[in-house]
């Protein structure tokens, strides 16, 4: 049982990838370059408002980490700060085609002690006149891996500027943001995914959302989201599915990863994960689905955790913070592979009951890789002792440029290699009986592997010619 | 530890004895039709092969067992030919690994045996050089060599070395192959390949009398 787990936790963590530097922004992003700013009472407050470093909200390079600081303070009623982000022409947007901006910041809004943050479009480029939005727009919140923030807001007419507006807590209270940047993705696959299509990527997750709903007692929430997308190759990281309280008939908690743009076909995802607590890992794997979607249209059938994670991971699952790889390839009702930007996970706190544990659930890593490809069951005779297998990915044809490579194993989980190249030749098959390979595949120059496809070869006894005599 | 010695003993095991099936050496005659019996019969399929010719659907009977006659290029000229037997114990299962069978194909041996006189009178001492002499057969294997045996009056003999025979009988010269020690011999082939050459000295033929003579 330890050796098991141990193994897993081995292969797990060896698995030789280096960190890979995590995109903030779309490579082609176009970013706000002027700045202004501003504040004042709100009606008859009393209090003050800064911005400090107004000028570091322009983006100026990949290790840009500079900001301006908004501070909003009130002592009666509330007091209110402001950026206005302008883009260097309008951009053009509408209805049907509406354009998302994305403003970089290290604060969420449950993070504001009351008062709130407000973002609006401006069709000119000094936010006076008329706005572009009527009044204050929705925005989501994306999580990056370093740990800051996006605010998204996506604009139905055209704009060229956009107004972040702090305000204070109602009297005795002060509220700060970071401003870094706001850009947009003019390849952008859709109005919440800003990253465009890579064909060669290595399906590193950009960014991740979270989400809870349904009728719940208690705190449910997902702890530190941006860990989960973090490459962190010893998966010491992660993200926690918090389930502190018991669900009211029905409830759910969710992290959604955004990756570059659509899907290769055939592509799949491979999820890392543990448990905390004392749930059972079964019951844990039930709450647990996987849904891929297209933009917000939902693609390809949701899987329950426990129907595609190995029956050999039950046990090693079965320990909490030992993670586990389950690979989910999202396929339609006719088992077409279907194309997709991202992927939710879903833990339903319905199913978990009154069994529900805090940290119930922990994501240390997700990415988006190729299936399994396919290989063939055969048949050897010991006589022969050999036999060339053979795999073949769905992909073969989408990236016969930059290739494939095909790592051949012994063993499900875990081994060194025994052959890269998509057709192996088995030997030393001289022993009647089964003998299990595996195979996978990665894109060139990605260091992870698709999940492992099994190949089983029944080695037959053959005959012996027999000896003989001569007859006249 | 011990079921690894044990995996390992065995597929050596089986390794040996797929490789060790027992080829053979056989000897056939020029033109002598012989068989070739598998010592397990009525599998699924067997397949012989002469040099790099399989065998005909009328050279293997139902039971497996090969039948040929080999004809030599060149009726004095030895040839060596591999035989290969692989089988099938299933169809579409597992082919054996083919055992290489020697066939050397020796050619029939021609003896001629003459005497320089056949007839002896009465009174008259026997002396007759008997000459035998056989064609020169080349292309045989090492270990083959071709011996000559006598027989007088059916009684094994010793030519004396001037080949001379002083005593009336019948004379036998039989030349045949000698094979390499332990090699497969089959009598009837081999008797196939000998060859024989008679001589009948007669002595003691009497006189014709001498005819009274009579002056008419």
């Amino acid at each position: 049982m330890k050796l098991i787990i141990s193994i897993l936790a081995i292969v797990l963590m060896s698995v030789v990838f280096p960190f890979v530097p995590v995109f903030s922004q779309p490579a082609n992003a176009i970013y706000a370059t002027a700045q202004g700013s501003g504040g004042g009472p709100n009606g008859l407050a009393a209090g003050s408002y800064d911005v400090e470093n107004l000028s570091n909200a322009n983006y100026s390079g990949t290790s840009d980490n500079s900001y301006a600081l908004l501070t909003a303070s009130s002592t009666v009623l509330t007091y209110s700060a402001w950026v206005h982000l302008t883009f260097p022409n309008l951009i053009t947007s509408s209805n049907g085609s509406p354009v998302t901006i994305y403003i970089r910041t290290t604060e969420t809004a449950s993070a504001l002690l009351g008062g709130s943050l407000v973002l609006q479009g401006y069709n000119n480029t000094s936010g006076t006149g008329n706005s572009a939005t009527t009044s204050a727009l929705p925005y989501k919140t994306y999580f990056l891996a370093d740990g800051t923030i996006f605010l998204a807001v996506t604009i139905s007419s055209d704009f060229q500027s956009v107004r972040a507006t702090l305000t204070s807590p109602i009297a005795l209270g002060t509220n700060t943001m970071r401003i870094y940047y706001a850009f947009y993705g003019p390849s952008a696959t859709n109005t919440s995914n800003p990253y465009p299509f890579n064909l060669t990527d290595c399906g590193i997750p950009n960014v991740t959302t979270k989400e809870s709903s349904g009728l719940t007692l208690g705190n449910f929430s997902i702890k530190d989201p941006g860990n989960a997308i973090d490459t962190d190759p010893t998966f010491a990281t992660k993200s926690s599915f918090i389930t502190n309280g018991v669900s009211l008939l029905t409830g759910h908690v969710k992290q959604i990863f955004f990756f570059n743009g659509l899907s290769n076909s055939a592509d799949a995802i491979r999820l890392v994960i543990s448990k905390s607590g004392g749930l059972l890992a079964v019951n844990l794997l039930n709450g647990i689905s996987m849904q891929a979607y297209n933009g917000s249209a939902l693609v390809g059938n949701a899987q329950i955790a426990f129907n595609i994670l190995d029956v050999s991971l039950l046990v090693p699952m079965g320990t909490s913070g030992t993670p586990v790889a389950i690979y989910f390839a999202p396929k339609d009702a006719s088992n077409n592979s279907v194309l997709f930007d991202r992927v939710e996970v879903d833990l339903n706190i319905g199913v978990l009951g009154v069994a529900a544990d805090n940290n119930a659930l922990n994501i240390h890593d997700i990415r988006r890789l190729p299936s399994a490809p396919a290989a063939g069951n055969v048949t050897v005779c010991n006589n022969i002792g050999s036999i060339t297998l053979s795999a073949l990915s769905s992909q073969e044809g989408l990236l016969s440029s930059s290739g494939l490579a095909y790592r051949w194993y012994s063993s499900l989980i875990g081994g060194n290699s025994l052959f890269t190249g998509n057709n192996y030749n088995a030997t030393g098959l001289t022993t009647p009986g089964s003998v299990s390979y595996y195979v996978n595949v990665a894109k060139t120059g990605c260091a992870l592997e698709s999940e492992r496809k099994l190949v089983n070869v029944t080695v037959v006894q053959a005959p012996i010619t027999p000896a003989t005599a001569l007859n006249p | 530890m011990k079921i690894i010695i044990t995996s390992v003993c065995l597929s050596f095991m089986l390794l040996c004895s797929a490789i060790s099936s027992k080829a053979a050496t056989y000897y056939v005659i020029d033109g002598v039709e012989f068989k070739l019996t598998p010592a397990t019969l009525n599998l699924a399929q067997y397949n012989w092969v002469l040099g790099t010719v399989a065998a005909t659907a009328g050279q293997v009977s139902a039971s497996g067992i090969y039948t040929n006659t080999i004809n030599l290029s060149s009726p004095l000229v030895a040839e060596t030919k591999t035989l290969s037997l692989s089988v099938l114990e299933t169809l579409s299962g597992c082919l054996s690994l083919p055992v290489e069978n020697t066939i050397i194909v020796l050619p029939k041996t021609l003896t001629a045996l003459v005497t320089s006189a056949n007839n002896f009178c009465s009174g008259q001492p026997i002396s007759a050089l008997l000459t035998m002499t056989t064609d020169a057969v080349t292309g045989l294997p090492g270990g083959i060599s071709i011996i000559t045996s006598w027989t007088k009056d059916g009684a094994p003999f010793t030519l004396p070395a001037d080949k001379i025979v002083t005593a009336a009988g019948v004379y036998v010269a039989k030349t045949s192959y000698v094979l390499p020690g332990g090699a497969l011999v089959n009598p009837t082939q081999l008797l196939a390949s000998a060859s024989q050459a008679t001589v009948t000295i007669v002595g003691g033929i009497a006189l014709p009398g001498v005819p009274a003579l009579s002056i008419l």
